[in-house]
């Protein structure tokens, strides 16, 4: 009798001290592992930034965090847009203008864009650091056709589904409108950020 | 010499008679998201067969020490290890890889593909063989899933690993999404059904 209510005691035991054991040994092999690639995986990623930074404002030599802090900015449409850093971009003591990261939420996901603003308030490029966007319809926002259109626009660009654009319009992409709006409001997004910090510089 | 021909058996059941996504329809939902290009199935499989493999073998040597009772819970700790680690060390090394296939690396862990391996042959078997049903499993998974890759890659973006095929003709951009993946799949499960039919019926 004493060894068969002593039974389902000691099983649970053994099941759970197993488990346990289990689990721990994977925790530290995966923790291991981690060790290993949490700094490579850091520094790629401060690669990546630093590369799409130099590439929407190649005149630039060097790029200063500003901290921003303002929070997300709500478009024309009423969607927000975070805001996920502010670089202002400097050539020598020079600040020729910043580099805004948003990640306004596309079809798949947030589209994470890097967007360079000159001093005076206009796109000078784009670059798409990340998105998850259809495959071959979404993705369309990555072809020059669509994203050359923004460069030279100022805040408060408009997209029109068709004709010929004005002077601050762009033509979104038929059968990819998210994801091609997304795009409109994370540039529009970061150049009210640009205003913001150009114009509390010039100050 | 017996060696090699347990190998080759083991490689036929894993391919053809076994194959997990043809003949087994394990692990659609990972077949479906990345056979948009051939490279994506590429990394799909090699991070799924190398899971596979590690997954195998560590719970066939622990077959013996794991209860019956909590085995579902132990397996799935074991793989998400597995998992935990390639998913890192993917983001380490092969980044741009492991951007494209995104949120399919991490749900491996419930890929039933390796569950499956894990609950029917794994916990029955000695180490060596287990870990030789995960790679000719994985090699399985791999191939099936490169075939409905072409074949959707070439139709669907018009490229091949990334290289133009026709010359900027219009892709079929169906085939990229995921009812054009359906239809690939089921041709080519219907085929694989009427090769083995045939060989039968010769009998």
């Amino acid at each position: 009798m004493a060894s068969l209510s002593k039974k389902p005691k000691s099983d649970i035991l053994r099941l759970s001290v197993t488990l346990c054991l289990i689990a721990g040994i994977t925790a530290l092999l995966v923790a291991a592992v981690n060790a290993v690639t949490a700094p490579e995986i850091a520094r790629r990623g401060e690669l990546k930034t630093a590369q799409s930074l130099k590439a929407v404002m190649p005149e630039a030599d060097s790029f200063e965090d500003c901290g921003y802090s303002g929070g997300d900015i709500t478009s024309a449409d009423g969607k927000q847009v975070p805001i996920d850093g502010v670089w202002l971009a400097k050539s020598g003591n020079e600040t020729v203008g910043c580099c805004v990261k948003v990640s306004p939420k596309g079809y798949g996901g947030a589209i994470e864009i890097i967007v360079g603003v000159t001093g005076d308030g206009k796109v000078a490029a784009t670059q798409i650091v990340s998105m998850s966007e259809t495959s071959g319809i979404g993705t369309k926002i990555q072809n020059p056709e669509f994203y050359g259109q923004f460069v030279g626009k100022s805040a408060g660009i408009a997209g029109i589904k068709g004709g010929t654009p004005l002077k601050n319009e762009v033509q979104t992409i038929s059968g990819a409108t998210k994801s091609s709006s997304a795009f409109l409001r994370g540039v529009n997004a970061a150049l009210t950020v640009a205003e913001s910090i150009n114009g509390g510089e010039q100050k | 010499m017996k060696e090699r021909v347990s190998f080759l058996a083991f490689l036929k059941n894993g391919v053809i008679d076994n194959n997990p996504t043809f003949v087994q329809l394990l692990g659609m939902c990972p077949t479906l998201a990345t056979s948009t290009s051939l490279l994506n199935a590429l990394g799909m499989g090699a991070a799924a067969t190398f899971v596979l493999i590690c997954s195998n073998l560590v719970i066939s040597l622990l077959r013996k020490i794991i209860p019956q009772k909590v085995r579902i819970a132990a397996y799935i700790v074991i793989i998400a290890g597995f998992v935990t680690m390639i998913d890192l060390l993917m983001q380490a090394f092969v980044p741009a890889l492991s951007n494209s296939l995104g949120l399919f690396i991490p749900l491996i862990v419930v890929n039933c593909i390796i569950l499956a391996r894990a609950e029917s042959y794994a916990s029955k078997n000695k180490p060596l063989p287990s870990a030789l049903d995960g790679l000719t499993m994985g090699i399985g998974f791999t191939l099936a899933l490169s075939c409905v890759a072409t074949v959707r890659e070439i139709l669907g973006s018009g490229t091949i690993l990334g290289f133009e095929l026709f010359g900027g003709v219009a892709p079929l951009t169906l085939f990229a999404l995921p009812a054009g993946g359906f239809l690939v799949l089921g041709f080519f499960i219907a085929l694989v059904q009427f090769l083995k039919d045939r060989k039968g019926g010769e009998k």
